[in-house]
């Protein structure tokens, strides 16, 4: 076998976006409801409720408003590293998206959304930078 | 308290566990540490079988109670589970000091789910790099301190503990990397590097040998000398996966 055969056949099988790690993760948690940036939401949101951020209809008071009224029903509020970094690093395939690389806003609408709420992390890829968080009532 | 143990008192909270670990007719659940019986009581109504443990035999007047799908074993775990006893499913409240051991020792067990009361803190360190080769953590909650009798000291959690299927099974090549490294402690690096990426390449039903292994590692500027350590594993099998997916 050449070396080139080598590399080519061993590429093949290394190519998976990350956010199907979340995905798989995310199937083990009913009732849920799931804030994600717009770059995961063809991944996440087909099998899950999901406020999209980043995304033309978003609309910060209501998710807001969402998260309020689904801790009140003692549901699971969850948020994606990805939802609070939007739209700054995130996946296009396997790597960054180029644009979402350079950083131009102090502060962006995640953020904005968890600095009324306590976060516990639930689960990490460190390699990836991904996380989940539970949102927590006050 | 004996033995760092806090005895659940929230009957909500015992039903929450039991369905937590999906409990059927069909399963044999072992349950770790029975105390009085009171988690015990609400898996029996679910379970087919449970195969309980408890090392304090002061606690047998509570046990002698239980229904008779209930087998009680007055002994160590470490003992009654070196005796190769079956079960499917683990249902436990954990004295805080057995946490990790046993999610150790459990590695090589047979079992689907476990469902554990355990300290918050050790549900974070089950997702760190090691145990996140084995299984897959799931938190169901936190729980009122109140709930416990003593109170807890500290934040403590229900979580769900799944299995993970074997890396190579799952096409999981960083999972394998970070496994057959873990597992081959004393090894030199390029000697597991080697034999780990032959291993995948006859998973595929394809064959390398090992100077093309060698090849493929020599081009990665590792620093392949010195056994690897445990904190270096992690990037050393992330850093192959990605050279590897360029």
């Amino acid at each position: 076998m050449a070396r080139g055969d080598v590399w080519e056949n061993f590429s093949y099988h290394f190519n998976d976006t990350p956010y199907n790690k979340e995905k798989d993760y995310l199937k083990h948690y009913d009732d849920k409801i799931l804030i994600v940036s717009n770059f995961e939401e063809p991944y996440l949101c087909a099998e899950n409720k999901c406020l999209v951020l980043n995304s033309p209809q978003a609309d910060s008071d209501n998710t807001l408003k969402e998260i309020k009224s689904s801790l009140e029903r003692n549901e699971k509020v969850m948020i994606t590293a990805q939802a609070i970094s939007a739209p700054y690093n995130q996946y296009d395939g396997m790597r960054y998206h180029l644009l979402s690389k350079k950083r131009n806003y102090p502060k962006t609408e995640g953020e904005k959304i968890i600095s009324n709420y306590k976060l516990e992390l639930i689960k990490q890829w460190p390699e990836e930078n991904l996380k989940i968080y539970f949102i927590e009532k006050d | 308290m004996k033995l760092d143990q806090y005895f659940l008192n929230n009957k909500e909270v015992a039903k929450k566990l039991v369905e937590a670990a999906e409990t059927k007719k069909k399963d044999v659940v072992l349950e770790i540490g029975a105390g009085r019986g009171f988690i015990t009581e609400e898996i029996a109504k679910k379970a087919g079988k449970v195969i309980a443990v408890e090392i304090d035999e002061s606690f047998k007047r509570d046990l002698k109670k239980l229904p008779k799908n209930v087998d009680v074993y007055f002994d160590d775990i470490n003992r009654v589970l070196d005796e190769k006893i079956k079960f499917n499913k683990i249902i436990s409240n954990l004295p805080s000091s057995l946490a990790e051991p046993l999610a150790k020792r459990f590695i090589n067990e047979n079992f689907e789910v476990m469902a554990l009361l355990l300290p918050l803190k050790f549900f974070h360190k089950l997702n760190d790099p090691f145990f996140s080769v084995y299984y897959d953590s799931f938190l169901i909650g936190k729980l009122e301190k109140e709930s416990f009798s003593p109170p807890t000291r500290t934040s403590w959690a229900m979580v769900k503990i799944i299995r993970k299927k074997e890396p190579l099974f799952e096409k999981d090549w960083e999972r394998y990397l970070r496994k057959y490294l873990y597992e081959h402690p004393s090894a030199k690096l390029k000697n597991s590097l080697m034999e780990a990426i032959v291993r995948i390449y006859q998973s595929k039903g394809k064959a390398l040998t090992k100077n093309q292994a060698r090849e493929i590692i020599s081009s990665l500027n590792l620093s392949l000398e010195e056994p690897v350590s445990a904190q270096d594993i992690p990037s050393v099998s992330q850093k192959i996966v990605q050279h590897l997916s360029n």
